[in-house]
């Protein structure tokens, strides 16, 4: 799976909803996988304190990113769940998770994740991008760094590269 | 005006770079046509009925005579020689190619102009008051501020996929020319007891299907944190603003859910860590830009008309001068309003010819700038008194000076069946036959001020709901209706029209005007009684019975 982490495409393991806690990988049996747990479950072991077994969690983009708040020292993966490109609610997430809640870990946009919006996504706050198909190296670079100036300068642009 | 710098310029290159690589992957096979859509749309581009169109931003509706005189070129060179200003004071061109799309964005550029974010699901154009920095009522200048909401909405990074589009107004005069009641926000400028400035926000107003005024959120805000306070209540509505259905996902469905204190607890509940964390801005920019918006310079009282009873005893000037001309907070200045109403030309509409001219005056007599209006038409803000007869010289010939500002043929109307993929109905023909019936200009002026507003499907774009009379084409069995109602208002008094009574055939919405008009001056209490109090005070059963008995 392709996967752009800090301004680097790798072909690497892919995150997927762990759901139940059963293993139910979404792609080919042979690729490395992460399972992540949802928000609910997450919250659910971490009430029971001796259950917290993972530091990555899933979140939907109807869920409610500051009960993440406590949390966000430890954890190591948050994907930030893009059902189509055109559902906006993860760029809030981002933003809340990075900012408000400093967020150091991996934010990962994953879903219906397209080249032409991760510069966007990624002056939100995420800072990885799962695709589907390997993006054309050279056009990331030219979207990512298009733009030498912005109207939001708390939305920081990449640094030159 | 404001003048880009060099940030400016870069940014507004390097978007039309973008878009111009977009349309090569695009013909290339190498965006899907999905995607396409949604990158084409945040920089204005539709496909409609018959092709493409393409809705240009004209910032708070303010042109240089450079900026109109491009828009001209563009409309010759890559339309049909003509324009189509809209209610929210864009202009837009209904035959552009796709291969030239990226042609005109690089002609805007070149004079500081661009199509961002004129359509799809994020922050609009940010209207404001056409008259704003020449007219007397004014509070304080709206559009530095509408300046700086601009640079902040453009290609914002959180507010760029929101549940659905997402307009703002402004206004800082008295009287409110800018709609703001009937905005997602509404920004008025006012001053408290102790003289000091502040907005009242208001929000979840609208029109569309489910038409609402909006409610205040908060009756002053100080300016500094104007745009921490946008911020807030676009996050809140970016995060639980409807998805799930099309027609409940504006933000007035929003508050209206909710009831407005709770919305408001929640977006005070989000500012207060917010203001902290989101962009904001110095005084000194502020300062900065209004340094961009000065006055216009005093004319001495010795500048005045040099024989006016030569001038007034032209009872052809006269009437114009009375219905297309206001005062000026300098006395020896007027403000000309242009209308783009007239017999030969849809609504709204202008050709290059008109547009050069236009420029060519506002040059001449106008500090070279032009504004257009919510109403679609344009502005010559700054006219010397002495020159008002040239002015009105030259615009005659051109078929721009009917006096009709304010009366019953400057009508409001969406471009309906023609040119929209989802009209029922053809409202440019509407506004001709009401235009036919009515042309006695001597008639409209004894009817006074009086709008007519039409929309060709419930989205509302003609804002039928607050004309004082609201015209909606509908479909029935394959034919077109239209649905009137009276008493609307976009302006303080805002109110939503009520409806008359059952639907209109389409050949009898001329005749049907004219019972309502006869009903209105029959009832009204004299001259001076508006349409939308005369309704207030009778409601609409007088006029129902007019209308219904003839039809009947
Ligand atoms: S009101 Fe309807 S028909 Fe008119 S422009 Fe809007 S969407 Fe099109």
């Amino acid at each position: 799976m392709p996967l752009l982490r800090n301004g680097i495409l790798e072909q690497t393991s892919h995150a997927y909803l762990l759901e139940n806690d059963m293993a139910k990988p979404k792609t080919d049996s042979t690729a490395k996988v992460e399972a992540v747990v949802s928000l609910d479950r997450f919250l659910e072991m971490a009430a029971d304190d001796s259950a917290v077994t993972t530091q990555q969690v899933w979140l939907e983009p109807e869920h409610d990113v500051a009960l993440l708040a406590p949390y966000v020292k430890n954890l190591e993966l948050i994907c930030v769940h893009f059902p189509s490109f055109t559902d906006g609610r993860g760029y809030s997430h981002a933003r809340l998770l990075s900012k408000r809640y400093s967020y150091t870990g991996e934010l990962r946009a994953v879903g219906d994740i397209r080249v032409d919006h991760i510069l966007f996504m990624l002056r939100s706050g995420l800072n990885a991008f799962q695709f589907e198909a390997t993006p054309n190296e050279a056009l990331l670079q030219t979207l990512l760094h298009r733009y030498n100036h912005n109207y939001q300068p708390t939305y920081k642009l990449p640094q030159a590269s | 005006m404001y003048q880009y710098n060099e940030f400016d310029k870069q940014f507004v290159q390097s978007r039309v770079d973008e878009f111009s690589e977009q349309v090569q992957r695009y013909n290339a096979g190498q965006l899907d046509e999905d995607e396409f859509k949604q990158l084409r749309l945040r920089n204005g581009l539709y496909y409609q009925r018959h092709a493409y169109m393409l809705r240009v931003a004209i910032p708070y509706g303010l042109l240089s005579s450079t900026q109109l005189r491009q828009l001209a070129s563009i409309a010759s060179d890559y339309d049909k020689g003509y324009g189509h200003f809209t209610t929210r004071q864009n202009i837009q061109y209904n035959w552009p190619k796709l291969d030239d799309v990226p042609k005109i964005l690089q002609q805007l550029a070149d004079v500081e102009m661009h199509a961002i974010q004129t359509s799809g699901n994020c922050i609009r154009n940010t209207t404001t008051d056409p008259l704003a920095g020449a007219i007397g009522d004014e509070i304080e200048d709206p559009r530095p501020w509408c300046e700086l909401i601009r640079q902040w909405s453009t290609l914002h990074p959180e507010f760029n996929w929101l549940p659905r589009k997402f307009k703002i107004a402004v206004t800082g005069a008295l009287s409110d020319r800018a709609a703001v009641q009937v905005h997602d926000i509404g920004l008025r400028l006012h001053k408290n007891a102790d003289n000091v400035l502040g907005f009242e926000v208001l929000v979840g107003g609208g029109l569309g299907r489910t038409p609402y005024i909006g409610s205040v959120i908060n009756p002053f805000l100080a300016p500094e944190h104007l745009l921490t306070y946008l911020a807030a209540i676009l996050r809140v509505y970016n995060q639980e603003g409807r998805r799930d259905n099309l027609y409940k996902a504006r933000i007035k469905i929003l508050v209206n859910a909710l009831g407005i204190d709770n919305f408001r607890e929640k977006v005070e509940q989000e500012w207060q860590l917010s203001q902290h964390e989101d962009d904001t801005f110095t005084q000194d920019y502020i300062e900065e830009l209004k340094a961009q918006f000065p006055a216009p310079p005093k004319l001495s009282n010795s500048n005045t008309i040099d024989s006016p009873d030569q001038i007034f005893s032209n009872p052809l000037f006269n009437q114009w001068y009375k219905s297309n001309t206001k005062p000026h907070k300098d006395s020896a200045r007027r403000i000309v309003l242009v209308s783009l109403k007239n017999n030969e030309q849809a609504a709204g509409d202008a050709t290059s010819e008109q547009m050069r001219a236009i420029a060519d005056l506002a040059e001449q007599y106008s500090l070279g700038e032009i504004r257009s209006t919510h109403e679609q038409n344009l502005v010559l803000a700054h006219v010397p008194t002495v020159h008002l007869f040239d002015v009105w010289n030259a615009l005659k010939p051109l078929n721009l000076a009917t006096p009709n500002i304010g009366k019953l043929t400057d009508m409001i109307v969406c471009p309906g069946l023609d040119f929209c993929s989802l009209a029922n109905a053809g409202t440019i023909a509407i506004y001709d036959q009401i235009y036919a019936r009515f042309d006695s200009i001597d008639y409209q002026h004894s009817l006074g001020d009086l709008s007519i507003k039409i929309s060709g499907c419930m989205n509302a774009c003609g804002h039928h709901h607050v004309g004082d009379i609201g015209i909606l084409g509908v479909e029935k069995s394959g034919e077109e209706w239209y649905q009137l109602t009276l008493g609307g208002h976009a302006g303080n008094e805002a109110a939503l029209g009520k409806r008359l009574g059952k639907a209109i055939p389409k050949a009898e919405v001329a005749d049907a005007i004219e019972r309502i008009l006869e009903t209105y001056v029959e009832q009204r209490n004299n001259d001076e009684e508006t349409f939308q109090q005369v309704v207030k005070r009778t409601g609409v059963q007088p006029f129902k019975e007019k209308v219904y008995a003839i039809a009947a």
